[in-house]
């Protein structure tokens, strides 16, 4: 299939966009949030994908090197000044706009990854970013702080806060003030 | 680590795509051949400002102010101001439109930016026109729920060129 791919075969890219899009429309869809965004870097991954398919060497599954280019994609978006200047148009950080209850998805999502994704959806951009590339990916601080250009205490700080905001979340009661009886 | 945290690792790996491979090819189809035509363009805009250029030369009032009228981005835009509650991508688009209208043109371009900004511009013409005929003819919502979408990305698309043209002017 790889082979056809790279070859060109219309028959081989749909069966390949198949198997790819679903993972990687949800990772850029749970980083970036916003949908019509998620579509655009989706497009512009998937023609990378395409595109750089003779490089790819087999070396690690065929998934997570396309992730790369994802995760390298949705960097790039929020690493750029326009990404900032966005959210005087609006905003990047609405929570409805990462949950996959309005979307066609493969299976209905259970309240424990709702809230789970609404939990992350409450993050900056950024910090979901950072949360994402660190507990998920496996990244360390360093690869985390390169990757925006940054130092390490960029990456550190931006867990740290996030780690807070997310236990305020899932632990409501822990922020209230002691009340002495 | 948190167990929430720890359940990150196990959310589903996967959400149907926006669209299938056919959309895919054809999306893909669309963008290169805006690559292609990009030498023609660029051809284009380069007589334009060549003419604007000699039209000033010889003294007469320059097309449209130069690039130091340029309106600012928005005082949101500078201040870096924390986004507002609720966000769609449609209040987006409305607002980019909007900003977009109170920029001045300016009769100083590079040519590369400004061929962008022509072919987003025609584009969004164009689907202003493909909108219009579907309202007129048959009124599919969903049809006409997916052109809207692709005109607020274009708009979306042009005020971000317009913005790196505010910049890259200063």
């Amino acid at each position: 299939m790889i082979a056809g791919a790279r070859a060109g075969d219309g028959g081989a890219q749909a069966q390949l966009y198949e198997l790819l899009a679903p993972g990687l429309f949800s990772l850029i869809r749970r980083i970036v949030g916003v949908r019509a965004i998620a579509e655009d870097l989706f497009q512009d991954t998937m023609m990378t994908v395409f595109e750089q398919l003779h490089h790819y060497r087999a070396e690690a599954p065929l998934g997570a090197w396309a992730g790369r280019i994802a995760l390298s994609r949705s960097l790039m978006f929020l690493r750029s000044p326009w990404h900032r200047a966005r959210l005087s148009f609006g905003t990047l950080t609405d929570a409805e706009a990462v949950l996959p209850a309005n979307d066609r998805s493969l299976s209905p999502p259970d309240p424990a990854t709702l809230d789970i994704e609404r939990a992350l959806a409450s993050l900056s951009p950024t910090a979901r970013m950072v949360v994402w590339l660190y507990e998920v990916e496996g990244w360390s601080h360093e690869e985390i702080a390169r990757s925006f250009g940054r130092k390490v205490s960029f990456s550190k700080s931006q867990l740290a806060r996030a780690h807070r905001r997310l236990r305020l979340w899932f632990e409501p009661e822990a922020s209230q003030p002691c009340t002495p009886t | 680590m948190h167990p929430n945290l720890k359940r990150l690792r196990e959310l589903p790996q996967e959400q149907s795509p926006p669209y299938g491979y056919g959309e895919f090819a054809r999306r893909s189809a669309r963008r290169r051949a805006r690559q292609t035509r990009a030498p023609l363009r660029l051809m284009a805009v380069a007589l334009a400002v060549l003419v604007a250029g000699w039209i000033m030369k010889r003294g007469m009032a320059p097309l449209t102010g130069d690039v130091a009228s340029l309106g600012p981005a928005p005082q949101q835009l500078e201040q870096g101001r924390p986004p507002a509650a609720v966000d769609s991508t449609a209040t987006v688009a409305r607002n980019a439109e909007r900003w977009l209208d109170a920029q001045p043109r300016s009769a100083i371009v590079r040519v590369p930016t400004q061929m962008a900004v022509t072919e987003l511009e025609d584009q969004i013409a164009a689907m202003d026109d493909q909108l219009n005929a579907v309202r007129l003819a048959q009124p599919h919502a969903q049809q006409l729920a997916l052109l809207q979408r692709d005109r607020e990305q274009l708009v979306e698309s042009l005020a971000q060129v317009r913005y790196a043209q505010i910049l890259v002017s200063r």
